[in-house]
């Protein structure tokens, strides 16, 4: 449970930081400075999805080893009809 | 242990307090509105007016949760029960709505010589890069919060396989990012998904 706080908690602050980007990406003098912060948006975007994406990847390869090795072996000789 | 409803409102509020940040930023605003106009201003307003209540019933949904359907009398059961011992979310949910609002009024502020958004908050909003980039944004917090909730234990074995074939359907999509991607229906797809993924959470029986 402390380590689902913490998630939810991480990410509702990260969620919250990347409105708050959002809004200062609007606060550009000029078009290049604008142009610099949405680039800023979309890789910093993009590097949390796939940095979460792994996360999620391993966590469901773990589990699926859990289940696996948890699981009752297959009995031998039964066709199963 | 059984479902852990108040979990799922953390999360559920979680994902909410996204949406409402991103809602408030305007980003299901019709193009072609100039931001300074008074219609703008009052879209702006009524979608966050509408993402803070949704959040708010999450909130009070999961405090209804943990504490209302607790026994308050004394015994065994009171001290073992859920919420009984375990410590409340009630911190962490104030938290997570706090960090929203502030987003939400950082977003909502006026804009030196502007409305509720400068023009070029405006430009920046409209950008598909930028809408495909906060959808993208969440995904990345229901994978995160579906990797910790799978690492506690708290998705079954089938929540667990679906998740699966929902991440292997939309990591694609945040990492393509390609020009021509019909981004509404995108868009949509990464809601219903990020909705779905976060229902999973916490289904555990």
């Amino acid at each position: 449970m402390n380590e689902l706080v913490a998630a939810a908690l991480a990410q509702g602050i990260q969620a919250a930081i990347a409105g708050y980007r959002l809004y200062q990406a609007g606060q550009g003098k000029t078009p290049e400075q604008i142009e610099a912060s949405i680039t800023s948006i979309v890789e910093a975007s993009k590097a949390r999805a796939v940095a979460a994406d792994q996360a999620l990847d391993q966590a469901i390869a773990a589990a699926e080893a859990a289940a696996a090795s948890s699981s009752p072996p297959p009995v031998s000789g039964s066709s199963g009809g | 242990m059984g479902s852990n409803p108040a979990l799922k409102g953390v999360v559920a509020t979680t994902i909410a307090a996204l949406f409402a940040v991103l809602t408030a930023l305007g980003v299901g605003l019709p193009t072609g509105v100039t931001a300074e106009s008074t219609t703008t201003l009052i879209l702006q307003l009524l979608t966050a007016l509408g993402a803070l209540i949704a959040v708010g019933q999450m909130v009070w949904h999961a405090i209804q949760t943990r504490y209302v359907q607790v026994p308050k009398d004394t015994g065994p059961a009171a001290s073992s029960g859920p919420g009984a011992t375990s410590g409340p979310p009630k911190a962490l949910v104030a938290l997570v709505v706090l960090v929203a609002l502030g987003a939400l009024v950082s977003a909502c502020s006026p804009a030196p010589g502007g409305g509720a958004a400068s023009p070029s908050s405006s430009a920046v909003l409209q950008d598909p890069r930028v809408q495909l980039a906060l959808g993208c944004e969440a995904y990345a917090t229901a994978a995160g919060m579906a990797a910790a909730a799978i690492r506690a234990g708290d998705v079954s074995t089938e929540g667990v396989q679906r998740i699966k074939v929902l991440r292997g359907e939309l990591g694609p999509l945040c990492e393509a990012q390609a020009p021509g991607t019909d981004l509404p229906a995108v868009l949509v797809r990464l809601g219903a998904a990020v909705s779905e993924m976060t229902n999973i959470v916490g289904s555990k029986s």
